[in-house]
């Protein structure tokens, strides 16, 4: 799966829309922002309790994880083009074997944690809090959307560096070097000396 | 006094006191009394922005009339810190807008919790670190303890 992903999550009282840019974004936040119920509301859906009035629109099949790990791993093996939903509650999104199931996966995730999932590669970026923003348009829906926890800021110009000292000769120097040998980047990335620390 | 372990990704907290989900335990096992207490219904006030009704309904701004198992997470682990102060509760599940409540509770009784992230405790407080030994009194010195369980046990 690749490019962005909408969910719009609807109930009589409730609209969440979610933005997922890559395959695992991670929502925090403070307590009582609607987090927990936002999983429990697409779990009801899929599960076919909800009837009318509660919608899960999303152009992806979804899906949320629960349980013990090994069916929370055999499931998502099973799971293809899949947008996976897990709470913080779930042992098992901090396991070893869940982290390498989902790195082996090719479904997009949505993680609810505070705690850093350091078996996972994503982005500061993909952290999100979700904000309640008032009523949605003419509704008795409360509206919530996600907003960057780390938010992007657009530099419009790079300071003019005299140093860059990197940790070893690998990759960050050998990038360094090729980057400053290019010589194309406006003169903005072109130290006097590069070096690496060992 | 309160005390925190921190602790980082996989590892697990092997202690059968330990609370890992909140959410779980007070479902099961929660007692109607503690929604008499002024301290309980405070939290729930703050936290949930929710008013306690009884022990068996509180009014939600959004969800409506609720039972108590539809509080946050984050206002479950409170209570369960307050009320069973012998358990080790899993502070992850509580968000930043928990954090004075946590000292609070700490202020009035002996408590542990867990905690997976830099939860933001204003200042001044006095916390004890488990995995250190060291009492803490600045958040500078909070995100040195807690980079150190990152770097060193992590």
């Amino acid at each position: 799966m690749k490019g962005n992903i909408r969910v719009v999550v609807s109930t009589k009282k409730l609209r969440y829309e979610l933005n997922l840019r890559r395959n695992i974004t991670v929502i925090q936040g403070n307590s009582a922002s609607g987090k927990t119920t936002l999983i429990q509301i697409i779990s009801d859906y899929l599960s076919g309790r909800t009837g009318p009035g509660t919608e899960v629109i999303c152009d992806r099949k979804c899906a949320v994880l629960s349980g013990d790990a090994e069916s929370a791993v055999l499931r998502l093996q099973l799971l293809k083009e899949t947008v996976v939903f897990v709470d913080e509650q779930e042992r098992f999104l901090y396991s070893k074997s869940f982290a390498e199931a989902v790195l082996a996966s090719g479904c997009y995730f949505v993680f609810i944690t505070r705690d850093s999932l350091n078996m996972l590669p994503y982005s500061v970026h993909e952290i999100y809090y979700l904000k309640n923003s008032g009523y949605y348009q003419n509704t008795r829906q409360v509206y919530n959307s996600m907003h960057q926890v780390y938010p992007e800021i657009n530099v419009k110009r790079i300071p003019e560096l005299s140093v860059i000292l990197t940790e070893d000769s690998n990759a960050g120097y050998e990038m360094f070097e090729a980057i400053c040998k290019e010589g194309n980047t406006g003169g903005t990335l072109r130290p006097s000396a590069l070096y690496c620390e060992s | 006094m309160l005390s925190i372990i921190f602790n980082r990704g996989s590892k697990d907290i092997e202690n059968t006191n330990y609370v890992f989900s909140p959410d779980t335990w007070f479902k099961y096992n929660y007692e109607e009394e503690w929604f008499e207490d002024e301290l309980v219904k405070e939290m729930v006030r703050d936290v949930d922005d929710s008013t306690v009704i009884s022990a068996y309904s509180i009014d939600s701004p959004v969800l409506g009339i609720i039972a108590p198992e539809r509080l946050s997470g984050g206002v479950k682990a409170l209570i369960i810190m307050y009320k069973e102060p012998t358990l080790i509760v899993n502070a992850s599940a509580c968000g930043n807008n928990c954090a004075k409540w946590i000292l609070e509770i700490g202020k009035r009784q002996d408590i542990t919790v867990r905690l997976g992230y830099e939860m933001e405790f204003e200042e001044p407080f006095e916390i004890s670190v488990k995995n250190s030994g060291n009492v803490i009194h600045s958040y500078e010195e909070f995100l040195k303890e807690f980079q150190e369980v990152e770097i060193f046990e992590g």
